[in-house]
């Protein structure tokens, strides 16, 4: 029989994606990176990976280590390696951003770390991809939304060869044409590949399901589904051809990039169509905090991809700054923590309260949450969000500064909510006195005695 | 052969209420080979799987001012029942119990199915419906030593689950 147990290391992932949020977040506050330094700047470069391993990337696994089985009715092949990809991962950043500082030249470190934490992230990436591509190959049939997680798995693949390929050239193991086309052309395509084909396809894939269970409405199969899902085949496809005429002729290829473009606004397009369909066939009346956080998130995925429609057109860098800290932060880390909101929760009423159902009076899942405190930091987060990205395009520092100031503070307000939820602080009190879960570990359910 | 039982819920689905529970009241009533004929305001396609699973056949009629006429024959019985195993769905009993959790938002209907199991005997069967598999409940069926069986029904809209009450723990 298909069951979905509680994934035993997926807050585990979430704690480490929290902690690199709030480093992140932290950095730019403290005036790190980009608009302070360049774009491509090593600083620049650590706050950007740090956001997108540290914080998405971390994030995602978690939720598909949890989610995968949920989305194709099977359990999680190898239960063992989760914790061993996380290290691998944790420790494969840790000198990656180091690489990067050594770049600066600051630290008295070797370059050669790069290319080196590089190898160890490739390997931790290849190792989750093995467990959740063997996972996806047991299911009998795959719908949709598994479609797109595997798109994003084999765009999360591309992406980490390619980046490690980059790392090599930095750290000067890698010289030649090749290595002069692959700075100036493959950063772009790692760019995308990795926001594009590996977040926001396995984003999308995920939250095709989460919205449907958590709305309670029936799952989109119609045309707009397919639309979505075959644009975003064809974007990843014609991208694939960018990658290959770069490596055979070290030049772009302005055609497929064009393709990609087009047919990555049409995926997009699609979803958000879907995606608002689905919130009106909901038989949930009210909208619960986290689904309001998502259509933000949402939001911000429309004015992402249109600010970098615009930007890549017009060639202005610092609205291409803008676009991808919107796409990053407000559409990707957005959702993440609206869907944090609920996932975690839902979790821990599991592992607290399914022992007890049908034996006693239960809470329900919005009992372990308290919406009205909540909220204040959704609204900052995301005001903040947009704040920062008017202050990326316009190249202010000093609000930049504020701006990443105050969605620190929005990401910490939410982080204490996931631990009150955790801690079951906000239960009522009926319930005052239940045993508290571990915070991060989860217990493992024995088999009742019967 | 005696006659059909007529029930009749359209009163009850005009005031926007739920005929389930008189239809089961209805069906545990009927005397041995007694069928039941059941008139609706729309075609019962989720009732025809619940009666299909206690052993009835139907014939759906729609009548002229659009309402519809159901009768439910039961099927030809063998008799003396074997030994229910709990590894073996077609050794077990005819469901006792039945759950309608179609139009329940989740975690309801776990919540339900597993308060109900909590007042079944080992080896009783309930018969429950779902809008989607319930991926979160099956872990706790096996925690509790409860067996299971289920599948979606043909057009993939409703989950169709047997649960076999274990030993009471």
């Amino acid at each position: 029989m298909h069951m979905a147990t509680i994934s035993r290391w997926t807050l585990a992932y979430f704690s480490c994606a929290l902690v690199a949020l709030l480093c992140a977040l932290g950095l730019m506050a403290a005036g790190f990176g980009y608009p302070n330094d360049g774009l491509m700047a090593p600083r620049t470069l650590v706050v950007v990976h740090l956001v997108t391993i540290g914080w998405l990337s971390l994030l995602m696994l978690g939720a598909l280590l949890q989610f995968l089985p949920v989305l194709i009715g099977r359990e999680l092949v190898w239960p063992r390696l989760p914790p061993v990809v996380l290290t691998l991962l944790l420790i494969g950043l840790v000198l990656l951003l180091c690489g990067f500082l050594a770049l600066d030249s600051l630290h008295g470190l070797s370059a050669d770390i790069l290319p080196f934490g590089g190898l160890i992230l490739l390997s931790g990436f290849c190792l989750a991809a093995a467990i959740l591509f063997t996972t996806l190959l047991r299911a009998s049939s795959l719908p949709l939304p598994a479609g797109f997680v595997m798109l994003g798995l084999i765009s999360m693949l591309v992406t980490v060869m390619l980046g490690e390929t980059l790392a090599s050239v930095l750290a000067g193991l890698v010289g030649g044409d090749f290595s002069l086309a692959l700075v100036e052309h493959g950063v772009g395509l790692h760019a995308a590949f990795g926001l594009g084909g590996w977040l926001t396809l396995a984003a999308m894939g995920v939250s095709y399901r989460l919205v449907s269970m958590f709305l309670v409405a029936p799952e989109r199969k119609g045309t707009l589904t397919a639309v979505a899902f075959w644009s975003a085949a064809v974007a990843l496809g014609a991208l694939v051809g960018a990658l290959f005429a770069l490596i055979a002729t070290n030049t772009s290829w302005p055609l497929g990039l064009a393709l990609t473009g087009i047919a990555a606004v049409l995926a997009v397009g699609a979803y958000l169509i879907d995606i608002a369909a689905l919130y009106r066939t909901r038989r949930r009346a009210t909208l619960e905090l986290h689904m309001a956080g998502a259509v933000a998130a949402m939001g911000m995925l429309g004015l992402g991809a249109s600010l970098l429609t615009w930007a890549l057109w017009s060639g202005i860098e610092s609205a291409l700054a803008a676009s991808m800290h919107v796409l990053s932060l407000g559409w990707l880390g957005g959702l993440g923590l609206a869907m944090l909101y609920k996932i975690i929760p839902f979790l821990t009423w599991l592992e607290c309260f399914a022992p007890l159902m049908g034996r006693i009076t239960t809470p329900r899942v919005q009992d372990l949450v308290n919406e009205s405190r909540a909220a204040p930091w959704f609204v900052l987060y995301f005001a903040a969000e947009l704040a920062g990205a008017a202050a990326l395009f316009l190249k202010v520092q000093h609000v930049f500064q504020l701006t990443s100031m105050l969605q620190l503070l929005g990401a910490v307000g939410l982080v204490v909510q996931y631990v009150r939820a955790r801690r079951l602080a906000d239960l009522p009190t009926a319930w005052q006195n239940h045993p508290r879960p571990r915070l991060i570990l989860p217990a493992t359910r024995k088999r009742s005695v019967v | 052969m005696t006659d059909a039982f007529e029930l009749d819920v359209r009163p009850i689905l005009r005031n926007g209420g739920e005929p389930f529970g008189a239809i089961m009241g209805a069906v545990n009533a009927l005397a041995p080979g007694q069928s039941l004929k059941l008139f609706a305001t729309f075609r019962p396609d989720p009732l025809f799987t619940v009666m299909a699973a206690k052993g009835f056949g139907y014939e759906a009629t729609r009548l002229d001012d659009g309402d519809w006429e159901v009768v439910f024959v039961p099927n030809a019985q063998s008799e003396g029942a074997p030994t229910s195993r709990p590894e073996d769905p077609d050794s077990w009993a005819d469901p006792s119990h039945y759950l309608d959790c179609t139009e329940m938002d989740p975690p309801e209907p776990m919540v339900q199915i597993l308060a109900k199991l909590e007042s079944m005997s080992e080896g009783e069967v309930m018969f429950a419906l779902l809008g989607r598999e319930p991926v979160f409940l099956f872990p706790e069926l096996q925690a509790r030593g409860h067996a299971w069986a289920g599948d979606f029904d043909a057009e993939g809209t409703a989950y169709r689950l047997m649960v076999r009450a274990g030993p009471r723990s």
